[in-house]
């Protein structure tokens, strides 16, 4: 299913935080692991993922830090911050909320729990 | 050849995502960035069989529209305003302009018209904030040892080549020397990863500057350079700045400053009884104590509002230096210490600001620059409304944007202009310089 982008916008920095609080990565492996914790239905762009990455570090969400990963170029790894799972808690309960308001407003209570 | 040409390509790409992106000193990381991804993403296409140029334009393809790109790294990387900062300092300014104002028709018979005097030196003040401010600071940190010559050789010059002697002592070391605060914290910054020798280099700059202010003599320079550059020196070490260094060792360094220091002022009799008024200023209220036990009586006769006198004399007839050193302890005496109050509220409101906009600097360099910048701002502002209350022995210091002088006020917008200019670029400066 193509899910529309517009819907997929205002949810791309709390999607970020999840994966970083899953673990430290650095961008490309951020994108694979949305494409498969998503069956393909949120690939994000790298143009966009890495200004996304790079204000949540001005604002101390994540930080950054490179190291060399199987015998590869060192990468830039992106770890979350105390600040940022903060953040990531409150963006998490507010989706809750939210996702929970315009299901009872789709179809009833029973809707949500399809 | 086909390398070369489907390199081409990326740079390509990588240039067109810059050229969105208005500050150069954030491309190279960035460009590195995604210079990567690419490749991450070639190496799957590659391992699905594609040929090395379909590989790269379709992973260059994956990564969207460049400038769409660089437009949204921009926005990420925009220049930050203190605006609370910026507001204080005016507020400030403008307090100094109404006290000068005030002090110039209440003396217009001796002759000094300090107001003409702020008006024309306040633009020229700004100009020096503004050039400060826009200019990017980095510069000033890898050129902090040259910088630091420069002014060791201006001091010098001032030394033997003119009279800048007032009341005994060189004025212009006490100016010189609050810029040499910020270059000590560049200069501090270029013996990085240099261990015990690195802070040994860096202790002599600090030693020969300190010097100077010895046989200026200011020991109101002394004072504060001596300061604010083992408080920067500690917080480089704490930042790792030399690399791994064994922290106790640091109070031996302020132990051996201190015995440096001491002997000079103990070995001159005039000192040490000025050292011995600092904590008994009563015992000798006409000698050299007379200053501090002046401005003590000044500030418990003072109301809260409205003009006290001392005995039945005016604060400026007993009060000696009442338009530079003691503005302040003038004012309280004039119109009372509710406004004396306020104007000290101000100014620690920006003492508490400016801390807060060091704070913000992660990159260590910033960190240090911005840091040594308001401690000089914060030390003196201290050190004058120490000195107005009578709380310590009167040494000469300017308070920042209030008191009278044309030299004073230009220095403290240079380093208020140094101090936001680190702010502004928070976010746009490549995190470590090249050696």
């Amino acid at each position: 299913m193509r899910v529309d982008k517009s819907l997929m916008s205002g949810s791309t920095t709390m999607l970020i935080l999840k994966l970083l609080d899953l673990k430290d990565m650095y961008g490309y492996q951020m994108i694979q692991e949305l494409a498969l914790r998503s069956e393909n239905v949120f690939s994000l762009k790298a143009g966009t993922l890495y200004p996304i990455l790079h204000s949540l570090e001005q604002q101390g969400m994540i930080e950054s830090y490179e190291q060399v990963s199987d015998q590869q170029r060192p990468r830039k790894y992106y770890r979350i911050t105390l600040k940022g799972k903060e953040a990531f808690k409150e963006q998490q309960a507010q989706w809750k909320e939210y996702t929970a308001i315009v299901n009872r407003v789709l179809g009833g209570a029973n809707y949500a729990l399809d | 050849m086909r390398s070369t040409r489907t390199s081409k390509a990326v740079q390509d790409f990588v240039g067109e995502v810059c050229k969105e992106i208005r500050f150069r000193s954030v491309h190279a990381k960035i460009s590195k960035e995604l210079r990567d991804h690419i490749e991450d993403l070639k190496g799957e296409y590659l391992q699905q069989g594609f040929s090395e140029e379909v590989a790269t334009s379709l992973a260059i393809e994956q990564m969207g529209d460049p400038s769409l790109v660089g437009k949204q790294f921009n926005r990420t990387y925009q220049p930050k305003t203190e605006w609370s900062i910026l507001l204080i300092t005016a507020l400030l300014i403008s307090i100094g302009g109404v006290i000068q104002f005030f002090v110039s028709s209440q003396m217009n018979t001796i002759g000094i018209h300090s107001f003409s005097y702020f008006v024309k030196y306040v633009p020229i003040g700004i100009v020096i904030f503004a050039g400060m401010y826009f200019f990017n600071y980095t510069w000033f940190v890898r050129h902090s040892r040259v910088i630091y010559f420069s002014l060791i050789f201006i001091t010098l010059v001032g030394f033997y080549m003119f009279s800048l002697k007032m009341n005994g002592s060189y004025f212009h070391v006490q100016y010189l020397s609050l810029l040499l605060i910020p270059v000590l914290a560049g200069v501090i910054y270029s013996y990085r990863n240099k261990g015990w020798l690195g802070i040994f280099y860096s202790y002599m700059y600090y030693g020969v500057a300190a010097y100077l202010c010895l046989i200026a003599p200011s020991s109101s320079a002394l004072v504060l350079l001596t300061v604010s550059y083992l408080i920067i020196l500690t917080v480089a070490v704490a930042r790792g700045v030399f690399g791994n260094i064994r922290r106790f060792f640091l109070p031996l360094i302020y132990t051996l400053t201190l015995l440096i220091l001491g002997l000079p002022m103990a070995t001159t009799s005039y000192r040490l009884l000025k050292l011995k008024m600092m904590f008994r200023p009563e015992l000798d209220p006409l000698g050299a104590g007379y200053l501090q036990t002046t401005v003590q009586n000044i500030i418990t006769s003072s109301k809260p509002i409205g003009a006290s006198f001392i005995g039945n004399m005016t604060v400026e007839e007993i009060l000696p230096s009442w338009t530079t050193d003691f503005s302040l302890t003038y004012l309280i005496a004039k119109i009372g210490y509710i406004p004396g109050m306020t104007i000290i509220v101000i100014l620690l409101m920006l003492i508490a600001r400016m801390f807060s906009s060091v704070l913000k600097q992660k990159n260590t360099p910033a960190f240090l620059v911005a840091c040594a910048a308001c401690l000089a701002i914060a030390g003196q502002i201290i050190f004058y409304v120490l000195t107005n209350l009578g709380l310590i022995m009167p040494l000469s210091f300017y308070l920042p944007f209030v008191s009278y002088g044309a030299y004073g006020f230009m220095m403290n917008m240079a380093l208020m202009g140094l101090l936001l200019s680190v702010y502004r670029r928070t976010n746009i400066v490549a995190e470590e310089y090249p050696n």
